[in-house]
C-alpha cells in the first residue's frame, strides 16, 4: 500500500500543544484514521478531517500547560512591556489618546446604531406582525396615508385569513389635549393615543402596578407609563385615581414600564379604543364615514406573500371608499423604523442610509486610530533594534519576540479599552439627550459583550500583528552590526498616512457640504417673508366652546392691531412654514376632466395674510373684505395651475372647493410651505371669514420681547386659563430640518475626531523623525540652513502624502455628497470649493501639527545634538 | 459512591471498552460506538473521556506494539479495572431501581 504523504504541519501542531505522555498514541489513532480516510474520501478531505480532529483535541486535559508558561513568558513580557510603555511617555500618550478616542467614538456610535437596527424586534411576535397603510393616487400626485378606515379592519378580519388579529392605535394628534388630574392640575399631553384592548399584551409592555386585565375590562380605564405616572401623581399611588381628558373621566388601571428606546411605540398615555366612541351611534357613524384615522397592525399566522395580501386589502378598500382610488400596502413591523414611504407618521422613522453611514464613520475612526498605533510602533522599531538584537543573541527565538511585542500591544489596547468604557459611561447621557432616546449600555445584552469583545479583539490583533511580526523577523546580526537605520515599514507607513488622511478629507468634505446645504436651506428665499413673524396658536381645553373661543380670538386680533409695534396680523388655520394638510377637498373647476382626481394642500386664511408675508400675486387679486363672494372664492398657487392642468384663463374660472361654489380669483407665486426635501405642491388658499385657531403676527424688529409681553397681556385678558405659547416661524422652519441640523453637528464632531487622531499620528511620526535626524539637522544648521529649510526638510514628504490623500478623497466624497444632495428638491450645486477648501484645510492642519516638533528640532542649539 | 457516578458518554465508553475486551484502543472504541449507536464520536471527546476514566481509576492502559497501519505509532489498549466494573454495576443497579419504581401506566400514557 502506498502511503499518502503526511501532513507534517498538523502533526507538529499536535505535538506542540499535546501533553507528551498522551502524544504518541493519540497521533497513532489519528494517523490510522487518516490513512483509512484517504482511501475512502480522498487525501484532501482526509486532511481537513484531521485538522478538525486536532482542533477538537485542543482542550484542557490534553493541552500541556507549559506552552503558556515557557513559550510566552507572560511575567517577563509584562515587566518588559510596562517598562517600555513608561519609558516612551510621549509615544505612549499619543497612542493611548488615539486609541481611547477611537474606541469611545465607535462604542457610542454602535450603541446608537444597534438601537436603530433593533427597532421593534423584541416583541414576542415581532416577526409575524405587519402594518397596513393606504395610498391615494391623484393626477401627478401620490399621497400616502399612514392609516386606515376602521371598516377595513372589520372587513379584513372576516375576509383575509392572513390577518389573524388586528392591533389598532388612534393617536390624538389634531390638538394638544389637556389632562386634568384628580387634584385639578392641568397638563398638556402630546403623547396620547387610543389603543385596541389587545395592544398591551401583543407589544410586550411590562406592568409596574395594576393589571392589564383590569385596563381591558374598564371601558374608561387608563394606562400610564412610569415616567408620566410620576409626573402626574408624584410618589402617590396612581391606581384608581381619575383623570379628565376631553370631558371624560378615566380611571388609572395600570402603570407600565417606560418603553425601551428601540420601541416605536413611545405614546405615554393610553386610552381604550372603545372610549373613543362613547356609544353605538358614534361607532356606526365612524364606520359609515370611513375616515382614514386608524393605525393598523395585524398578526399573521403564516409568513405572507406581501403582494397577494396587498391586493386583498386593496380590493376591500375599493368597496369601502368609492370616491377615491385607494390602494393598500403592507410591510413588516420590523421594517417600520426604516420604512421610507411615509412622510407624516405618529411613529418616528429613521433614514437607514444615515445610520449605516454613521456606523461606517465610526469604523473609519477606529481604523484610523489603529492605523496610528501601527504607524507609530513600526516607526519606533529602530529605537529598539539593539534591545531586540541582544535578546536574540542570548537565545530568544521568533515566538519570544513576537509574544513580547504582542503583550505590549495588548496592554496598550486593554488600557485604552478600559479608559474608553469609562468615557462611554461619561458621554452616554449626552448622547441620550442629543438623540432624545433613552440610550444606555445594556450590561445584560449579549450583543454588547460580543461588540466589546470584537472591538478589543480587532484592536489588539490589528495593532500587534504587523509590528510584532516586523520586530520578530529582524536578523540579530543585522541588528547589532548596523546599529539601527533599518527602513522596514517605510512604505507601509506612507500607505497608512495616506489612508488616514483620505478618510479625514472625505469626512471633512462631507461636513462642509452639509454645512453649506443647511445654510442654503435656512437662508434661501422661500417665497414669502417670514422674518419676525410669530405664530400664536389657540389651545383647547375640555369643555371649551369651540365657536365662542374662536370669536374671542378674532376680537383679540383686532385688539392686537392697536399695538404699534405689530406691523400686520392675520388669522389662519395652519402654520405657514409647515402647512401639512393635504386631501382632495372635493376641488373642482370648470373644465376638469371627469376621471381626474386631485390632492391639494390647503390653507384657510383671512384677507391680511398677504400683507403679513408679503406674498406676491402672479395674476388676479387677493381676498378683500368688501367682496362678500370671497367667502366662496379660492386662490391657487402656480404649481396648482401647472400640475393640475387648470386651463387658461385661470382667473375668473368657476370653481368648487370644500362644498363652496365660487371662482378662482387669483394665482399666487409659488412659495415653500414644507421642508426642502419636497418640491412645491399644488396649494389652495380659501377664506376663513377671519376665524381660525392661529394668529400670525409680524413684529417690528426692535424690542421684540417688550412687544411679546404686550401681546401676552392682551391674550390673558381674553383667555385667562390658557397657556400663552408662541413660536417664531424661523424656529418652526429650523425644526423641519432638525435631522439635517443634527447630522451636520455630528458630522462636524466626527470630522474633528478623525482629523485629531490623524494629526496625533503625524505628530508622532514627525517627532520620531526629528529625534532620529537630530545630528543631521544640527549639521545642516552648522552649515547654514535656516529654520524654514529644516522645517521643509522634515515635513516635505509627509505633505506629499497628504496631497495624495486629497486626490484619493475627491472622487469618493463626490459620490457620497451627490447622493445625499439628491434627497433635496432644492439643493446647492457641487462646486469646486467644496473640495478645495477641505483640501487646503487638511494641508494647513497637517503643516501646523508637523511644525510643533520640527520647529523644536530646528531651533534647538546644534551643539547639544552634536555633542552626544 | 462518588467515583462510581458516570456521565452518559463515560458510561458508553466504559461499556464499549468492556465489549471490545482486549482490543480496546482509540480507533476501535470510536468505531464500535459509531457502529452500535450510529452517532459520530470525535477523537477529542473520546480521548479526554478515556483519560478521565483512567485518572478516576475505572480504566487502566498498556502500550501495545507499533504497527504498520499506524505508521509505527504504538496503540494504547484500555481495560476495565475492578473499580470500573463496580461502577458499571452501580450504574446498572441504580437505573434498574428507578425503572422498577416507575409505574407502568406512566409509560402507556
Amino acid at each position: 500500500m502506498d502511503n499518502a504523504p503526511l501532513p507534517e504541519f498538523l502533526l507538529r501542531l499536535l505535538k506542540w500543544f499535546c501533553k507528551p505522555e498522551y502524544h504518541k498514541d493519540i497521533e497513532g489513532d489519528l494517523l490510522e484514521l487518516f490513512d483509512r480516510r484517504v482511501e475512502k474520501v480522498g487525501q484532501k478531505k482526509a486532511k481537513w478531517l484531521l485538522f478538525r480532529d486536532i482542533l477538537l483535541l485542543f482542550r484542557p486535559g490534553i493541552i500541556q500547560l507549559s506552552i503558556f508558561k515557557y513559550r510566552f513568558m507572560i511575567k517577563e513580557n509584562l515587566k518588559i512591556a510596562s517598562r517600555q510603555i513608561l519609558k516612551n511617555k510621549v509615544f505612549t500618550t499619543i497612542n493611548l489618546v488615539g486609541l481611547v478616542v477611537g474606541m469611545t467614538t465607535i462604542l457610542l456610535i454602535l450603541t446608537w446604531a444597534q438601537n436603530e437596527w433593533s427597532f421593534d424586534t423584541y416583541y414576542p411576535n415581532s416577526e409575524k406582525i405587519y402594518r397596513v397603510i393606504c395610498h391615494w393616487e391623484g393626477k401627478g400626485e401620490h399621497l400616502t396615508i399612514p392609516a386606515i378606515p376602521i371598516r377595513l379592519r372589520d372587513m379584513a378580519s372576516e375576509k383575509i385569513p392572513e390577518a389573524e388579529e388586528f392591533f389598532i392605535m388612534k393617536p390624538e394628534t389634531f390638538e394638544r389635549p389637556l389632562i386634568k388630574t384628580h387634584t385639578g392640575e392641568l397638563f398638556e399631553e402630546e403623547e396620547l393615543a387610543y389603543i385596541s384592548d389587545n395592544w398591551l399584551t401583543e407589544f410586550g409592555y411590562k406592568v409596574v402596578k395594576g393589571s392589564v386585565a383590569s385596563f381591558r375590562d374598564n371601558k374608561f380605564g387608563l394606562a400610564l407609563t412610569e415616567e408620566r405616572a410620576r409626573k402626574f401623581f408624584g410618589d402617590a399611588d396612581p391606581i384608581g385615581n381619575t383623570m379628565k381628558i376631553f370631558s371624560t373621566d378615566y380611571t388609572v388601571e395600570v402603570v407600565l414600564k417606560d418603553p425601551p428606546p428601540n420601541s416605536s411605540f413611545q405614546q405615554k398615555v393610553l386610552l381604550p379604543l372603545q372610549s373613543y366612541w362613547p356609544n353605538r351611534l358614534t361607532y356606526e357613524e365612524e364606520v359609515r364615514s370611513s375616515n382614514y384615522k386608524f393605525i393598523a397592525f395585524f398578526r399573521s399566522p403564516i409568513s405572507i406573500d406581501q403582494e397577494k395580501v396587498e391586493a386583498k386589502f386593496t380590493s376591500l378598500m375599493s368597496q369601502i371608499d368609492q370616491n377615491k382610488p385607494t390602494s393598500c400596502s403592507v410591510f413588516a413591523l420590523t421594517d417600520m423604523r426604516f420604512y421610507e414611504g411615509i412622510t407624516y407618521d405618529v411613529f418616528l422613522h429613521q433614514d437607514r442610509a444615515m445610520v449605516n453611514i454613521f456606523a461606517l464613520i465610526g469604523l473609519i475612526i477606529l481604523l484610523v486610530a489603529i492605523l496610528n498605533y501601527i504607524n507609530l510602533s513600526t516607526a519606533t522599531i529602530n529605537k529598539r533594534i539593539q534591545e531586540i538584537g541582544i535578546r536574540k543573541v542570548v537565545g530568544a527565538n521568533f515566538s519570544n519576540i513576537f509574544s513580547q511585542i504582542l503583550t505590549e500591544s495588548a496592554i496598550m489596547s486593554i488600557t485604552g479599552f478600559l479608559l474608553a468604557i469609562v468615557a462611554v459611561y461619561f458621554f452616554m447621557p449626552y448622547l441620550a439627550q442629543y438623540t432624545g432616546q433613552n440610550l444606555q449600555l445594556n450590561v445584560k445584552s449579549g450583543y454588547l459583550w460580543i461588540l466589546l469583545a470584537s472591538i478589543l479583539g480587532i484592536a489588539i490583533l490589528m495593532a500587534s500583528l504587523y509590528p510584532a511580526f516586523l520586530h520578530a523577523r529582524l536578523k540579530p546580526i543585522q541588528l547589532i552590526h548596523k546599529k539601527g537605520e533599518i527602513s522596514k515599514g517605510g512604505t507601509l507607513r506612507k500607505i497608512l498616512v495616506v489612508t488616514q488622511f483620505t478618510a479625514a478629507i472625505v469626512v471633512l468634505i462631507g461636513a462642509v457640504t452639509i454645512y453649506q446645504q443647511l445654510r442654503f436651506i435656512l437662508t434661501k428665499d422661500v417665497g414669502y417673508d417670514r422674518a419676525q413673524v410669530v405664530s400664536l396658536p389657540l389651545t383647547f381645553t375640555p369643555g371649551d366652546n369651540y365657536g365662542e373661543n374662536l370669536d374671542h380670538f378674532k376680537l383679540l386680533k383686532s385688539e392686537l392691531e392697536q399695538i404699534p409695534e405689530i406691523e400686520s396680523i392675520a388669522i389662519t388655520d395652519r402654520n405657514m412654514a409647515n402647512i401639512n394638510n393635504r386631501n382632495s377637498g372635493s376641488l373642482d373647476w370648470e373644465g376638469k376632466p371627469e376621471d381626474q382626481s386631485v390632492i391639494v394642500s390647503q390653507l384657510r386664511a383671512d384677507e391680511d395674510l398677504i400683507t403679513v408675508f408679503d406674498l406676491k400675486l402672479k395674476k388676479g387679486r387677493w381676498f378683500s373684505l368688501e367682496n362678500t363672494h370671497d367667502r366662496n372664492n379660492i386662490i391657487v398657487n402656480e404649481s396648482a395651475v401647472k400640475i393640475l392642468g387648470i386651463p387658461e384663463p385661470v382667473v375668473g374660472r368657476w370653481s368648487s372647493f370644500q362644498g363652496r361654489e365660487g371662482q378662482i380669483i387669483g394665482v399666487v407665486k409659488d412659495f415653500i410651505f414644507a421642508d426642502f426635501r419636497q418640491s412645491i405642491e399644488p396649494l389652495v388658499i380659501w377664506h376663513n371669514g377671519g376665524r381660525g385657531p392661529i394668529i400670525l403676527a409680524k413684529l417690528q424688529p426692535d424690542n421684540i420681547n417688550q412687544t411679546l409681553a404686550q401681546v401676552e397681556e392682551k391674550f390673558k385678558q381674553f383667555f385667562q386659563d390658557k397657556p400663552f405659547e408662541y413660536t417664531f416661524l424661523d424656529q418652526t422652519f429650523q425644526q423641519l430640518h432638525q435631522e439635517e441640523l443634527k447630522a451636520g453637528v455630528l458630522l462636524r464632531i466626527f470630522t474633528g475626531i478623525i482629523i485629531f487622531i490623524s494629526c496625533l499620528g503625524l505628530l508622532g511620526l514627525t517627532l520620531f523623525e526629528a529625534q532620529k535626524r537630530r545630528k543631521e539637522i544640527a549639521i545642516r544648521k552648522v552649515l547654514g540652513a535656516n529654520v524654514l529649510n529644516i522645517l521643509e526638510q522634515l515635513s516635505k514628504h509627509y505633505l506629499v502624502l497628504v496631497g495624495m490623500a486629497f486626490l484619493f478623497a475627491v472622487p469618493i466624497a463626490m459620490y457620497f455628497i451627490q447622493r445625499w444632495l439628491d434627497n433635496f428638491a432644492f439643493h446647492i450645486e457641487v462646486s469646486i470649493w467644496i473640495f478645495i477648501l477641505p483640501g487646503v484645510l487638511a494641508c494647513l492642519i497637517a503643516i501646523a501639527t508637523m511644525s510643533i516638533h520640527s520647529l523644536k528640532a530646528a531651533i534647538v542649539n546644534p551643539i547639544h545634538a552634536l555633542r552626544q | 459512591m462518588e467515583q462510581f457516578r458516570l456521565g452518559e458518554f463515560e458510561e458508553l465508553v466504559l461499556l464499549t471498552v468492556g465489549i471490545l475486551h482486549g482490543n480496546a484502543y482509540g480507533v476501535s472504541i470510536k468505531d464500535e460506538i459509531e457502529k452500535r449507536l450510529g452517532r459520530q464520536v470525535s477523537v477529542g471527546a473520546l480521548q479526554i473521556t478515556l483519560r478521565r476514566l483512567e485518572k478516576k481509576g475505572l480504566l487502566s492502559s498498556t502500550h501495545g506494539e507499533g504497527s504498520p497501519s499506524r505508521r509505527g505509532r504504538p496503540k494504547l489498549f484500555f481495560t476495565i479495572t475492578y473499580t470500573g466494573k463496580r461502577a458499571i454495576e452501580y450504574t446498572w443497579q441504580t437505573r434498574n431501581a428507578l425503572w422498577d419504581a416507575l409505574p407502568q401506566f406512566v409509560l402507556n400514557l
